[in-house]
Order: structure tokens, then C-alpha cells, then sequence
């Protein structure tokens, strides 16, 4: 997870990420905790939105990890159709 | 009813001493599964202590069976020894064998399909699939439970998340079966054979297949679903904005040249009957409307 994001972040052309999970044998948990370190890791190379969407497996857990991290670059919605729309609003910015 | 495990069904775990394999039995039993033991080569004669429950674990499928009356197996071993697995599952006669597991080389899945074909007792589900789930009756594999509870829609599709993205989206109405076939270019149980098992149920009355680019299943399934379904199908196929030749999260997900592109499918399951939704949203919309329809 924190490779996939720190590629898709370096890329130029890209700018919007939206992160569309319903935890299966990834459970949320993992995919949060991906998303955290990767935003560590890049620091301030990292300046693109981030709009995830997590359901599923330890659904509860992940979306605490990403509240307790509190980043300025991401944000949280419930439904897989209202964080595509706002992925795209953001990226048509 | 439900197709191919309900309440009835007695599963072993192969590989249950893994780590995944450990996580996995607890949620599965958690969900109500009757798991009746595990297989590890060289760990038999151990019990094993999941969710309060002591499982035996056995050195072989054929161990496990005599000892516990097993007819279904899931498999969570690497893809190194998935092929063993399989096979050894196949010589117990196991009726039920689901392979989650993901990487394993085509050329096996090949072989252990084969020899299934001719010993003549399996039905396989996957590889690379979550397993299939009859709601509020048991559950193999890896699909999270409490999604939605029973009710009449069956589902089949090549995709873990999209099969619970479709069941979050439907979940007043409930599932008999959701069953993953898994997205690897040969898989055991395919969309026809679930179609089938789909009409034959009298408790399922509506159908979503879930598809995506590569390979021709979905026109497959669709001139299948034109010559014998005639209950209500509607369908969804990712993968509409693919580029050509490249693999798409699924091994067997490409689009070579001009086949396996998401919108020859889409015609081909339009030219059968079948609507098909833009988004997963749209897709359960179509199905409220066609189950409405069949009640008025």
C-alpha cells in the first residue's frame, strides 16, 4: 500500500487519489495503516487530495487509524459513489 | 435453499495453522460455519484451540474426512503447495473445494483442474477467489459476514470486492448464495455453471452476474442465460476504461486486441436479455426494477 500510493502521488499527471476499499482478506486496519506510513514516508513530497472510502473487514478500526492520524491531505467518506464524485471534483480543481 | 453450502455443510481448513489461515477459520466460524478441522501435512495429531472451538488437525484430506465427516475443504495454503492441496482434496472426493489462494502458476491450476475432471467428484471453486457465502447459514472463505442476511438474489462474480460492494448495495433484500469464482484465466466453477445452479434454486428469484474485461465467459455465460435462464438477470462488467494489454489486478483481467473489452460484453449480455448497470449502484437499481416488474 505505501509503495502503490508513493508511486501514484509521484506521478504528475495525477491529481486526485481516491482509495476505494471494502475489506476483504485486506482488512481495513491494513489499508489505513498503509496510507499513514506512506504519508510518513513521503513527507512533504506528498501534496495530492486523498479521498478514501473504507467498508468491509475491521471497517470500525481503519477509519479510527485515518481520524487519529488527522492528515491535511486526506479525507474520509462513506459511500463508494459520494468519494468518486468528490475525487473528481477535486481533481477537476 | 442456497447453492452449493448451507447450514448442512461440514468444512475443514487446509492450512489453518498459517497465520491467514488461522484469522480466517475464526471469522468463518464466527459467521456461523460448521469447521470441523483442519489439514496440515506433519502437523496431524495436533488440536488447535479457534473462536472456543478445539479443531483437530490431520496430515491428510482422507484423515480428516474419516475422522470428521468433511465434505467441503477451503484452502489457504501458498501457491507453492496449493496444487498438493488441491489434489489431495480431489482424491478425498471432497464434493466442495473453494482455493482462495492467490499466485498460484496457471500450469497447476491446470493439472489439479484436470485430474478433478477425471476423478469425477469435485466441484471446485477459485483459485484467487474470496469463496461463497449462503447468509445466515455458513460461510467459506474470506467474504466479510455481515454484510446483508438471506434473502432471494443469487450472485456470481469474478470479484472479491465487487461481490461485496453488490451485496452492501442490496443488502435490504438479501442473498441466497454470493459466490467469488475467483479472476484467474482457469477457474474451477464458472459464471454458467452458478447461473444454472441459480435458476435451479427455487428460493433464488433474481440474478446479478458480475463480470470484467478479459477472456469470453461473460459472452459465454450470455448465450447460456439466453438458451436457459429465465429468471431475471442483471449484470455489471468493470473495466470499461481498461487500456489495451495490460493485466488489470486480475491475472486473467486483459484486454487482448479487440477481445475481452468490457463493452463486447456488455452487448453480447445485452443482445441476451440481460440489463446492464454503469456503477455498482446503477446495477442494484436495475435489479430493484426487474424484481418489482416480476411481482406486478
Amino acid at each position: 500500500m505505501a509503495d502503490g500510493l508513493s508511486i501514484i502521488l509521484g506521478d504528475p499527471a495525477v491529481k486526485s487519489v481516491f482509495v476505494n476499499v471494502f475489506g476483504g482478506i485486506t482488512a481495513c486496519d491494513a489499508v489505513a495503516n498503509g496510507i499513514v506510513q506512506a504519508l510518513a514516508m513521503l513527507g512533504d513530497k506528498a501534496t495530492k487530495p486523498i479521498v478514501v472510502r473504507l467498508d468491509g473487514n475491521n471497517v470500525l478500526e481503519g477509519r479510527r487509524i485515518l481520524n487519529e492520524a488527522n492528515h491535511p491531505l486526506v479525507q474520509q467518506l462513506d459511500t463508494m459513489d459520494g468519494a468518486a464524485a468528490k475525487a473528481a471534483e477535486l481533481a477537476a480543481k | 435453499m442456497a447453492i452449493f453450502l448451507d447450514e448442512n455443510t461440514k468444512v475443514i481448513v487446509q492450512g489453518m495453522t498459517g497465520s491467514e489461515g488461522t484469522k480466517h477459520t475464526r471469522r468463518m466460524i464466527a459467521s456461523g460455519t460448521k469447521i470441523v478441522g483442519g489439514v496440515t501435512p506433519g502437523k496431524g495429531g495436533q488440536v488447535v484451540e479457534i473462536e472456543g472451538k478445539s479443531l483437530p488437525v490431520f496430515n491428510s484430506v482422507s484423515e480428516a474426512v474419516a475422522a470428521t465427516g468433511a465434505n467441503a475443504s477451503v484452502i489457504f495454503v501458498p501457491p507453492k503447495f496449493a496444487k498438493s492441496a488441491v489434489v489431495d482434496a480431489i482424491d478425498a472426493h471432497l464434493p466442495l473445494i473453494v482455493v482462495i489462494t492467490e499466485g498460484i502458476p496457471v500450469h497447476d491450476t491446470a493439472s489439479f483442474w484436470a485430474h478433478a475432471q477425471k476423478v469425477g467428484s469435485s466441484r471446485i471453486i477459485g483459485p484467487n477467489c474470496p469463496g461463497l457465502i449462503s447468509p445466515g447459514k455458513s460461510n467459506i472463505g474470506i467474504t466479510p459476514s455481515d454484510i446483508t442476511g438471506p434473502g432471494k438474489i443469487g450472485l456470481v462474480s469474478k470479484s472479491g470486492t465487487l461481490t461485496y460492494q453488490m451485496m452492501y448495495e442490496l443488502r435490504d433484500i438479501g442473498f441466497t448464495t454470493a459466490v467469488g469464482i475467483g479472476g484467474d484465466p482457469i477457474i474451477g466453477t464458472t459464471h454458467i455453471d452458478c447461473l444454472k445452479a441459480f435458476q435451479d434454486d427455487p428460493d433464488t428469484e433474481a440474478i446479478v452476474m458480475i463480470g470484467e474485461i478479459g477472456g469470453d465467459a461473460e459472452e459465454r455465460a450470455a448465450s447460456f442465460i439466453k438458451d436457459y435462464v429465465t429468471k431475471p438477470v442483471v449484470g455489471y462488467v468493470a473495466g470499461f476504461t481498461a487500456p489495451e494489454g495490460k493485466t488489470m489486478g486480475h491475472a486473467g483481467a486483459i484486454v487482448s486486441g479487440s477481445s475481452g473489452t468490457a463493452e463486447a460484453k456488455k452487448v453480447a449480455l445485452e443482445a441476451a436479455g440481460v440489463k446492464v448497470g454503469k456503477t455498482p449502484s446503477e446495477t442494484a437499481n436495475l435489479l430493484r426494477a426487474v424484481l418489482n416488474a416480476t411481482k406486478g
